[in-house]
């Protein structure tokens, strides 16, 4: 093995594309997070739950696919207030954790974003670029997690397959 | 030990010989070797032959500034092009010249020295022209040329491409460079330190001088030492940086990586601030005969002598116009070099400078007339430039520096500009217009005393964090003198032989006259007539002497003439090396849907089919052709049930109060008023009136919508609704989010899908009444949550049943299991592609190319007349009031029905060779007609149904029958059934 990492393609997370005023987005979230993020490209974790600033009254709700249903119940993406839209969105992305003492390298290699840990914090998560495609990038313990379009996902495992090439 | 190798001194290691061939033949070099340096230890004079007249040429200069002894590597190591003066010497390289035949020593192509008059400046745009250039062209490049790209792949290892942040990137690890890291590091900053050779030092290396009283290298190992322990920098050696692009980001090539495994790594560098500290490059003198093996850079021969330990000749003439060759004089003299002249051509040399030339026989107000040998120097001839009288000298080595050039080539790549500096004449850098300074040589400072107080001078302000760059310590360095008077050219008037400005290219000063004299005044005119300051070197020695010679002729200043422009990449590059891991199967992006794996498995010919999805074609059986599995696909859809992937189809879910007024806006028909559960076909049009796209819109509830585009513009789509809403609508509320690849959808078509729906278990009613045409239905499908459309794109009765992809594979396999009993087969594009065709469906990137409207696609009754405005509404009509003639879809029957028309095909009044006036758009053989079956765009189509259409295709024309453009069930009972 060229680089010490340690690569895991995870296919699937319960996501919740969630749009909307950020007061009404708040309020509908009430019951699961305290808070929601509104810095910018950051995220907040709140006990399983993971909710991802990542654009202008755009979040994206992220939590273990065990929990999909109750949250699916519980949110209510098909008959939510008219002000917000939430979509249910879990399919629609694969994503790959790299840890170990090389994940920069890895990362460094399939992106071009900064993720000096001054640019890159670990509450930083945001919609950039992984070997040319559309990826959303967070920190993940001592790794980092990105996730790309599920048609892409075999795609992306090819090109990390050749960037640990020996 | 080699013939020319010193007993002692230099920077390589005695007691690491290596074993290396060129041409064939076994050598023997030393670790910290070059190729070159062990080639000229071994004594070959002849490296390589020229690129057009096929000279012989020996090394002339020691780094990437050598503009002509280009290498092949073999083997291992396999690439073309290489310059001899920067590949380090391994054990078993293996090498050989290029550009010759059969040998470097007898080259059959050096008989194109004969032939001059034929090719001169730009021949290629006035000789060889009859009959025809193209009879010409391929033995000119086979005789012209460079090494060939290699065949195969490397054996072993592959390229690596990162990207990389810092707060200083720092150029050029010599004396400026050094400093300045030092400074930047020691702030804490992150510093990238990057340096083209295999050490640090860079002029330092070659040049012996002292720093504090020590030796300058003693120096130079402290420096790195302590940069190389700082946790803060990074420092990658044998790393060219070739390209300065937008953004302060750099690209760097590294040679040589830590992991053996990594051939070459890219790095992409975006840094806070650049400092390029890149050093000089000597420039040649320009005279006869000035290119023959043995005639070298004078920077180059100390190079060789003081790093490298290898003596390249005995005896030895200096030519020069400036200071810098004085102080070589101690170094060579103890390489016991005999130097039987220096040819000055300045009237007046300062006292200082002639100082170091004791004992030697200083000529002055004199130039080198000639140069007589034709593999090997044997001797000069110089002209005094008073009384003219000429003197041979017999030598074996001339060595010539006609002054320094500053590398501004970065600095002219992140498009700063340059300013001519009479004080070195040369050019150097004027103002940045990135984040970046210019330090040391690179900026006209040559001194070393100099460069390190503009270093710190420069680098005081240049902070990118809260701390100050300072060094307090002490740096008291040997004095160096430097003084010039240009000199362009040697009078060269009555000259018979050739004098070269762009060895590289072999551009002589004739060829420069001649392009002045052909009116290419222009110093850009004159690079691209004459190619001087093209190809690998990119004139790093030639192109000040150039613009020199456009001067004088045009009794101009060179600040008048001006540069060319620098171009990327500053040395060769591999391809391999910019491209990364972006090899192989990742070649060309992707994309699979849950059924790829089921496709390839099933023996499916797969292809690219739109927006990088990987679809099958077809599905050949044992022994089967294309036509036949297509053939078998489009049968059992017209006559059972068959089934198509469909998961590409770009799919969006809209929310928000104003999603009617918005699809109203980007559809030509109303879509405000469906009613939930239902439906509408539409197209989208571009601000010019054209077809951008179709597809359906189904309303989910009162503020929920579903659209669906095509595959291949879904991303289009999505970018042009974002952008109406950012920039045309920004006040409406609605929200869009991409579901393309939240639901993948199996198309279950053909007379037996509802049969197979029913049976595949459904708590949905899929009866015609309650579930019509263009209708919407959730519910479970297999016991499969799913979302349920009536739609169609065969012309069938067809379900579109959208389930999650975690479920799709599933989805799949039931529907191919109950399906059995009703001969299901799995249809690929191109069935579908010949099914749309037999109903006139139109398709992407066929009938709609950009140019047509709905009208012309006889669909204007999708342009509805009660909407104000829509997308593209004003355009068409605007267009269409000019009552000019369109092209109009049509269908056609070839009159041979067993004759296909090739797609494309133009159409022409009766065939003649004339204005075409339409196209084939698609043509296909119809199971159900059992003929060939075509549609095309025809200029006033509509019109001339029944007429006769003539093709035009390579050796014969093709008659059809132009009909409607629907060939199967026109009043689409079917589908609606």
């Amino acid at each position: 093995m060229t680089y010490n990492v340690k690569i895991e393609r995870k296919l699937l997370n319960a996501l919740f594309d969630i749009k909307g005023p950020t007061e009404d987005v708040k309020f509908h979230l009430k019951k699961h997070v305290k808070s929601i993020p509104i810095k910018p490209n950051s995220y907040m974790s709140q006990g399983n739950l993971k909710i991802l600033y990542v654009g202008p009254d755009h979040w994206i709700l992220m939590a273990p696919i065990a929990d999909e249903q109750q949250l699916i119940s519980t949110l209510r993406p098909y008959d939510c207030p008219a002000s917000i839209s939430i979509v249910l969105i879990s399919d629609t992305l694969t994503f790959f954790n790299i840890e170990g003492s090389d994940a920069f390298d890895i990362m460094s290699i399939a992106s071009p974003l900064n993720l000096n840990s001054d640019a890159f914090t670990s509450e930083t998560a945001t919609f950039s670029e992984v070997f040319g495609l559309r990826a959303l990038i967070l920190r993940h313990g001592d790794g980092y997690q990105f996730a790309v379009d599920r048609s892409f996902g075999d795609m992306v495992s090819d090109y990390l397959d050749l960037t640990l090439a020996n | 030990m080699s013939r020319n190798r010193l007993e002692s001194g230099g920077r390589i290691d005695r007691s690491k010989s290596l074993s290396f061939s060129f041409n064939g033949k076994i050598y023997y070099g030393f670790e910290g070797d070059t190729l070159a340096s062990a080639l000229l230890a071994n004594g070959l004079n002849v490296i390589a032959r020229s690129f057009k007249y096929h000279r012989p040429r020996g090394i002339i200069g020691s780094g990437v500034e050598d503009p002509a002894s280009l290498i092949e590597l073999l083997d291992e190591e396999e690439s073309g092009n290489n310059l001899c003066t920067t590949v380090k010497l391994k054990e078993g390289l293996k090498a050989k010249s290029i550009n010759c035949w059969p040998s470097v020593d007898f080259d059959i192509g050096a008989s194109a020295q004969y032939l001059e008059k034929l090719i001169p400046a730009g021949f290629y745009y006035k000789t060889f022209m009859w009959p025809t250039w193209h009879l010409f062209e391929p033995f000119i490049r086979i005789a012209a040329g460079l090494a060939s790209a290699p065949k195969a792949p490397p054996k072993t290892g592959h390229f690596e491409s990162r990207n990389a942040h810092t707060d200083f990137l720092i150029i050029g690890a010599g004396p400026a460079g050094l400093l300045a890291t030092l400074m930047a590091a020691r702030s804490g900053a992150k510093v990238f330190l990057v340096d083209q050779n295999t050490e640090a030092g860079g002029s330092l290396l070659s040049l012996n001088l002292n720093i504090n009283q020590k030796p300058a290298m003693a120096w130079v190992e402290n420096v790195v030492k302590e940069i190389n322990d700082m946790p803060n920098v990074t420092h990658l050696q044998n790393s060219t940086a070739w390209a300065y692009r937008e953004h302060n980001l750099v690209i760097v090539n590294e040679r040589e990586v830590e992991n053996v495994s990594i051939i070459e790594r890219s790095w992409r560098i975006r840094a806070k601030k650049t400092i390029i500290a890149t050093g000089a490059i000597e420039r040649s003198l320009v005279f006869p005969n000035n290119d023959r093996p043995g005639v070298m850079l004078a920077s180059a021969v100390q190079t060789f002598v003081n790093r490298y330990s290898v003596k390249p000749g005995n005896n030895l003439v200096l030519f020069t116009n400036n200071d810098s060759v004085y102080s070589y004089i101690k170094d060579l003299t103890r390489a016991e070099i005999n130097i039987l002249a220096i040819v000055d051509s300045r009237k007046n040399i300062a006292d200082s400078v002639l100082i170091d030339a004791k004992n030697i026989r200083v000529i002055s107000n004199s130039i080198i007339k000639n140069v007589n040998g034709y593999k090997k120097v044997n001797s000069v001839v110089v002209q005094s430039l008073g009384n003219k009288e000429v003197e041979t000298i017999s030598c074996d080595l001339l060595a010539h520096s006609g002054g320094w050039n500053p590398m501004v080539h970065l600095h002219s790549q992140s498009r700063g500009t340059v300013k001519f500096d009479d004080r070195i004449a040369s050019f150097v850098p004027d103002h940045s217009i990135q984040n970046s300074i210019n330090i040391g040589a690179c900026n006209g400072t040559f001194p070393l005393n100099e460069i390190f107080d503009e270093t710190k001078s420069l680098l005081s302000g240049a902070s990118e964090n809260s701390k100050p760059l300072i060094y307090e310590g002490k740096l008291e360095c040997s004095k160096q003198n430097y003084s010039i008077e240009a000199l362009w050219s040697t009078d060269l008037s009555k000259e018979k032989n050739k004098a070269f400005l762009d060895i590289q290219n072999d551009v002589t000063h004739d060829d420069i006259k001649l392009a002045l004299r052909e009116g290419y005044s222009n110093v850009e005119h004159v690079k691209r007539y004459t190619t001087g300051g093209m190809g690998f070197d990119q004139g790093k020695t030639g192109n000040i002497n150039i613009i020199g010679v456009i001067a004088k002729e045009q009794g101009l200043g060179l600040a008048d003439v001006g540069t060319t422009t620098f171009r990327s990449p500053f040395t060769p590059v591999s391809f391999g090396s910019i491209n990364g891991v972006r090899e192989g199967s990742v070649a060309l992006p992707f994309r699979h849907t849950p059924v790829t794996k089921w496709n390839l498995e099933k023996g499916a010919f797969m292809y690219e089919a739109g927006a990088r999805w990987r679809r099958p074609g077809y599905f050949p059986m044992d022994g089967e052709g294309f036509q036949e599995a297509v053939n078998r696909e489009c049968h059992v859809v017209r006559t059972g049930v068959g089934v198509y992937d469909g998961s590409p189809l770009g799919k969006f879910e809209l929310k928000g109060e104003n999603v009617g007024e918005f699809l109203d806006l980007i559809y030509t028909n109303i879509m405000s008023s469906l009613e939930p559960g239902k439906g509408r076909y539409g197209l989208m049009l571009t601000d010019d009136g054209l077809i951008f796209d179709d597809g359906v819109a189904f309303r989910i509830d009162k503020h929920r919508w579903f659209i669906s585009t095509s595959s291949g513009h879904s991303d289009a789509v999505h970018q042009h609704m974002l952008k109406i809403l950012a920039f045309d609508r920004p006040e409406w509320d609605v929200k869009i989010t991409n579901i393309t690849s939240q639901w993948n959808n199996a198309t279950i078509c053909g007379p037996l899908a509802r049969k197979l729906l029913k049976k595949l278990g459904t708590d949905i009613d899929c009866e015609n009444d309650s579930f019509p045409f263009m209708a919407f239905r959730e519910g479970k499908v297999a016991n499969i949550p799913a979302r349920v459309i009536r739609v169609s794109f065969t012309g069938e009765l067809s379900f579109e049943v959208n389930v999650s992809p975690r479920n799709m594979l599933e989805l799949w396999e039931k529907i191919i299991e109950e399906g059995e009993e009703f001969g299901i087969l799995p249809v690929g594009s191109e069935a579908s592609h010949v099914l749309r065709v037999e109903k006139g469906f139109l398709s992407l990137g066929h009938e709609v190319d950009g140019t047509v409207d709905p009208y012309d696609l006889g669909m204007g009754w999708l342009m509805s007349k009660k909407k104000m405005d829509y997308i593209g509404k004003r355009s068409v009509n605007l267009r269409r009031s000019s009552g000019k003639v369109r092209r109009e879809l049509v269908g056609l029957l070839p009159t041979d029905p067993n004759e296909a028309i090739p797609e494309g095909a133009p159409i022409t009044p009766n065939g003649n060779k004339v204005a075409t006036e339409g196209f084939t758009t698609a043509c296909v053989w119809s199971v159900t007609s059992n003929r060939w079956v075509g549609l095309a765009l025809l200029e006033n189509g509509h019109a001339r149904y029944g007429e006769e259409a003539c093709i035009r295709v390579k050796d014969r024309i093709i008659s059809a029958k132009i009909t409607r453009p629907v060939h199967h069930d026109p009043e689409g009972k079917l589908l609606r059934s």
